[in-house]
């Protein structure tokens, strides 16, 4: 029937880096042997996961464009003084020829670096599906009988990862 | 970690107080409404006992018992995990403490059953030893999608059964025993669940970009909530009157090896998903354009493919995403 609330205060303490060296430990090696309680870290997870859920709190929409179009407007009402371009020799410039190919090679793999180190790499999601499982039920428990979706909800239904 | 101590779960003792004696009859049953006899009586009446709980997993029907117990409009229930309801408050005992998982009413209205199904009430079998109007609720073909079975004397919903297009069960609930108090409650509620602060729990919001708005699904899903979802997703709940789906979003593509074990590969239109069982009801998670997505669905698997089918599979990838895919993809595994 229903989790032990020693273990899992026990657990969810070790979940919030709360235990101190020998205590996690000792946790580890008793996780690394019990199912039961390799379950009830699932569960204090997915409860953790729910919690969060409703606790969140988004930005205002629109406030990263408000907040882009600000730092546009400050730049384009700055005045710019560009700089007059110096007359070159035309042989200096032949000479530096080859220096530029260089160094317009370097910058290319530079740039590439670069952008594959300034590219924001695309998200990766780590879908906690028990409790949006979790969630659904208690979400349809609203609306009506809310007997038999918490009775689903109830049990285990072993999302284990 | 965020907690809440919701209080101490202090059950009242309802077995003493439970009689047996013949009371009033439960309002008739409306059959544009055939569950607010139920959702009423469940809230006048003190009631407790053992329910079974079947899903179908694997092609075959499993089940579990959970004790529940009942105390005017103040439900617990206790399975693996211990849940309360009190009106729409819904909480989550864990760690020593309740965690409070709801705490709002509806959305948007459900539509009504009857623009989907045809409901018919008829003489009931006994459940748990007690004499209940059945409530026979079909699908514009004929073909019977739930049996619902009330208490006749109080209207109480004592068994419920979910069936698919083909007639097989898929969940059933139903009490084994069940005792029920002689005369409604009333007066101050017993507290047989947590008490919970006001104001807290999540909140609608309006789904914005980049998630996508849905209002509706196919076959008469309606969207009736939008919300916040664990790990910064989304959920849109939709219904047809009779049972709900949601349909959870983020941002991001999924990451390999996040997935539960077990499940079994199938498709969500041209993407391949991970799909699994539980006694909730069926569940399917994928990734597409660089979004993922999770169904979980109470509808019959025809209608959840369907549902699946109508919604991303494949997208538009922006071109940043593109040029990181680009360098990046080499050195990834998936």
């Amino acid at each position: 029937m229903a989790p032990d609330d020693d273990a899992q205060s026990v657990l969810s303490a070790y979940l919030d880096g709360e235990c101190r060296p020998e205590e996690r430990a000792g946790i580890d090696a008793h996780l690394a042997t019990s199912a039961r309680w390799q379950r009830d870290l699932e569960e204090v997870r997915e409860v953790r996961e729910l919690v969060r859920a409703a606790a969140e709190v988004d930005l205002p929409p629109g406030l990263l464009d408000d907040v882009i179009a600000a730092v546009a407007a400050v730049e384009v009402a700055a005045p710019v003084d560009a700089p007059v371009a110096p007359v070159a020799d035309l042989a200096v410039a032949r000479r530096s020829r080859g220096r530029i190919a260089a160094w317009v090679a370097g910058m290319a793999a530079a740039a590439a670096v670069g952008v594959a180190v300034i590219v924001p790499t695309e998200p990766v999601v780590n879908p906690p599906v028990a409790a949006v499982v979790r969630t659904h039920a208690v979400r349809s428990s609203v609306d009506g009988v809310p007997t038999d979706r918490l009775a689903q909800s109830s049990i285990r239904a072993g999302f284990l990862k | 970690m965020v907690r809440r101590a919701l209080g101490a779960f202090t059950c009242g003792v309802v077995a003493g107080t439970l009689g047996f004696t013949v009371i009033a009859a439960a309002a008739p049953i409306d059959p544009r409404d055939p569950l607010a006899v139920a959702t009423s009586a469940a809230r006048e009446h003190a009631y407790e006992g053992t329910l079974s709980v079947t899903w179908r997993a694997d092609g075959v029907l499993r089940s579990r018992s959970v004790t529940v117990h009942s105390e005017a409009g103040s439900l617990a229930v206790t399975g693996d995990r211990r849940l309360s309801a009190v009106g729409a408050r819904r909480a989550l005992r864990s760690g020593g403490v309740w965690h409070l998982l709801w705490n709002r009413g509806e959305g948007d209205d459900a539509p009504p059953i009857a623009d989907k199904y045809s409901v018919s009430v008829e003489p009931g079998v006994l459940v748990a030893g007690r004499t209940t109007d059945r409530v026979r609720i079909t699908d514009p073909r004929g073909r019977v999608r739930e049996y619902i079975d009330l208490d006749r004397e109080t209207g109480l919903l004592l068994r419920r059964e979910q069936r698919n297009e083909q007639g097989a069960v898929m969940r059933i609930t139903g009490f084994e025993e069940v005792a029920i108090a002689a005369t409604p409650t009333d007066g101050a509620p017993a507290e047989v669940g947590p008490r919970v602060p006001r104001g807290s729990g999540p909140a609608p919001i309006v789904i914005a970009a980049p998630f996508r708005s849905v209002t509706r699904l196919p076959g008469g899903f309606l969207r009736v909530g939008s919300y916040r979802a664990a790990g910064g997703g989304r959920e849109q709940y939709y219904s047809d009157g009779l049972v709900g789906v949601s349909v959870f979003e983020w941002s991001g593509s999924l990451k390999p090896g996040s997935l539960p074990a077990g499940g079994a590969y199938g498709t969500a239109g041209r993407a391949d998903a991970r799909l699994y069982e539980s006694p909730v009801g069926q569940v399917a998670v994928w990734d597409a354009g660089g979004r993922t997505f999770a169904v979980v669905s109470e509808a019959t698997p025809t209608e959840t493919a369907r549902i699946i089918a109508a919604l991303p599979s494949e997208g538009v990838v922006d071109g940043p995403t593109r040029i990181g895919r680009f360098l990046i993809g080499p050195f990834t595994w998936r």
